[in-house]
């Protein structure tokens, strides 16, 4: 089976750890509820963007989204959480965003 | 075998990148006996490259009859669809090979039939001259081209990102990945390599703010571009951008389930604008929408909306569900945002910019190929959004059978060896990716790639001119000489490190073209303020870049000839 080519189980560094703390607060990209969660992996398996970490096997540790601020929001966390313990939540630059369009259209005049 | 810190591996194809192209190319090479390692920067194979999640939309001819329906009448409308600027050896093939690539995927059970009509629902959308977009819940496309590789026996390497091609005397032979998770790195021998590993995202500033809340998937990088051209494949039509509309905060797919169900888009005034530009309206192409879009913004009639109160209850709810086919979190957004899309206007943004396709059909920006998907190196194939013929995922499935075809006659037409493996691009490659991880490294990727997306976003982005392009590859040279110092947290940034690399390289091959093609084509694709006019006489050409001494050299040829004739290799034998 290729999925299950590469087991090494990896935790990510004590400086990224330290980090993540602040961004997950800034993107929030999805909430796990403690007491629904099986601790079974498979956020972890399907993340197309490598974010979610858990130690596989380990029945008392949450996954870690690692790298909260490389979300692409897709949601397949949640839609393969076999207990809807995940909620994607988007970030209030995305569901109140007040940038001027103009800004994206490039500096030059005509 | 493990030697001095890596594995080698032996194999007749390897395909760097598991989505729609990957898997179609491995397919007839699995049929055909041959062995297969796949690549691939996610874990599975059950989604699409493009968007990580199912397909709403499939466009096919699939010869029933009308003439529509026929490969020649959609050839015969090519041209003005790609506004002159395509290969047309490559794209006809394409087309003539939809009906049977059709078929041969319902063949591995995918259902296109609409289950309440019991029949295939096509529509007309993006301009196309028939209704040739098969609206259908395509939740398990792409599983079923996922179980077709698994059952062939392809070995797939989860999570490994390949970083650079072995090549010797213009011939492919392999590659050099790892794997992000373990730090494992495999050395791959291989008679061929096809790469589809998808389009550039990540390259501009989007409303958000949030690089990688991209229109299309932001993991896509640009890295078989990338490599290949370090490899010394030849690229085309790198300077069309594209950009599209969307929900403004949320860079989420959808534009074809909107356009087709009969969504309308309005301005701050109210008006129906689409009209203005194409005579089709919404049903223009996609650059045509996305420059309607830009036009109304730069004239003061933004905001731009997205108007669905005019349809129908049951073509809402079609709507409704076809949108969160593509992405499923979308209906969540709205619920988030507190916006009833079927009573309310949706104000809609301009999104960032991806080097794709540009909004049109048939026309891709990337590898350039032959009829057999074949590179200007030889024995490296593209296929699917980074190769020069693209078409969503039905130009994706096509082009990337037809390159696994395009390997099965290349594999068996060559008898010489394989060269030894290069052990000193092995070693200085990873001499590199230990400097990233080091303490000698100091520079942020997401900090150099804030560069890069702010030096497009400004100049190379949907209005450019001579100034602002000399400006932005003097800033884009000038990071290049930085990536040495990039820096990587873990394993996971030593991905993100060479991706950010990757995304910096296309976005100077994309200012080096833009500054060659002296004129504007398909809107703000390419838009050159200092000129502004589609010049037919002097540029029905191609933009050639390829590797030179000093970085990205260009040339052109004429769109009269297929790109394949400025390939300095010789055709496979058929």
């Amino acid at each position: 089976m290729d999925d299950t080519k590469n087991h090494a189980s990896h935790t990510c560094s004590p400086a990224v750890a330290a980090r993540n703390e602040e961004q997950a607060l800034a993107f929030n990209p999805i909430r796990i509820d403690e007491q629904k969660c099986v601790r079974c992996d498979l956020c972890d398996w399907i993340c197309p963007g490598d974010l979610i970490y858990h130690e596989e096997g380990n029945k008392t540790k949450l996954p870690v989204i690692a790298y909260p601020d490389e979300c692409w929001y897709c949601g397949l966390c949640q839609s393969i959480c076999p207990t809807d313990a995940i909620e994607v939540i988007f970030p209030e630059q995305m569901v109140h965003n007040r940038t001027d369009v103009l800004s994206l259209l490039g500096k030059v005049g005509a | 075998m493990t030697t001095q810190g890596w594995t080698n591996l032996e194999t007749d194809l390897l395909v760097v990148g598991g989505g729609v192209a990957g898997t179609m190319a491995a397919i007839p090479a699995l049929e055909a006996g041959l062995k297969v390692v796949i690549c691939e920067k996610g874990k599975v194979l059950d989604h699409c490259g493009s968007i990580g999640c199912g397909v709403d939309h499939y466009l096919t001819v699939m010869d029933t009859g009308p003439e529509w329906d026929t490969p020649a009448f959609l050839i015969k409308h090519v041209p003005e669809l790609t506004d002159h600027i395509v290969d047309m050896a490559v794209a006809s093939r394409v087309i003539e090979q939809m009906p049977r690539i059709f078929r041969k995927i319902e063949s591995f059970g995918v259902d296109f039939k609409d289950k309440q009509l019991g029949t295939y629902y096509r529509l007309r959308s993006f301009g196309l001259p028939g209704t040739y977009h098969i609206n259908f819940d395509g939740t398990d496309f792409k599983k079923c081209l996922g179980e077709r590789v698994r059952k062939g026996k392809a070995t797939v390497l989860m999570r490994t990102m390949v970083v650079q091609l072995l090549v010797e005397d213009n011939r492919a032979y392999g590659a050099i990945a790892f794997n992000f998770r373990s730090g494992e790195w495999t050395v791959i021998r291989a008679k061929a390599v096809v790469l589809a590993a998808g389009d550039v995202n990540r390259i501009s500033r989007n409303a958000s703010g949030l690089a990688f809340d991209s229109w299309h998937f932001p993991y896509n990088t640009g890295d078989a571009q990338a490599m290949g051209y370090h490899a010394g494949a030849m690229l085309a039509n790198m300077e069309s951008v594209e950009a599209t509309l969307t929900p403004k905060g949320f860079s989420a797919q959808g534009l074809n389930a909107l356009v087709s169900l009969g969504a309308y888009f309005v301005n701050r005034h109210g008006e129906r604008f689409m009209f203005r530009y194409d005579k089709k309206g919404e049903n223009a192409r996609r650059a045509v929408l996305a420059d309607a879009g830009i036009n109304e913004y730069l004239l003061g009639n933004g905001p731009v909306y997205l108007d669905c109160r005019h349809l129908s209850p049951e073509m809402l709810d079609r709507m409704a569900y076809t949108l969160q086919v593509d992405r499923y979190t979308l209906p969540a957004f709205y619920q988030q945002k507190g916006v009833n899309f079927r009573e309310e206007l949706v104000e809609i943004s301009i999104s960032e910019l991806s080097i794709r396709r540009s909004g049109v059909y048939f026309r891709g920006s990337g590898l350039a190929v032959d009829a057999n998907g074949e590179t200007s190196v030889e024995a490296l194939f593209a296929a699917g959004d980074c190769a020069t013929v693209s078409g969503g995922i039905a130009g994706a499935a096509v082009l990337g059978h037809m390159a696994g075809e395009g390997v099965v006659q290349r594999v068996r037409g060559s008898s010489h060896a394989l060269p030894e493996v290069d052990r000193r691009a092995v070693e200085s490659i990873r001499a590199r990716a230990a400097r990233h991880m080091s303490h000698d490294a100091t520079l942020p990727w997401r900090q150099f790639e804030d560069e890069v997306r702010d030096t497009v976003t400004d100049y190379v982005g949907v209005r450019r001119n001579d100034k602002g392009l000399r400006l932005a590859l003097d800033t884009l040279q000038a990071l290049a000489r930085r990536e040495p110092e990039l820096k990587a947290d873990d394993l996971h940034g030593l991905m993100r490190v060479h991706e950010s690399c990757n995304v910096r390289m296309n976005a100077q091959m994309m200012a080096a073209a833009s500054l060659v093609r002296k004129e504007t084509r398909t809107g703000s694709s390419h838009c050159r303020v200092d000129h502004p006019q589609t010049d037919d006489a002097s540029w029905r050409k191609f933009v050639l870049v390829e590797r030179g001494e000093r970085g990205p050299e260009t040339t052109t040829l004429s769109v009269d000839q297929p790109l394949s004739a400025a390939f300095a290799r010789a055709a496979v034998a058929a």
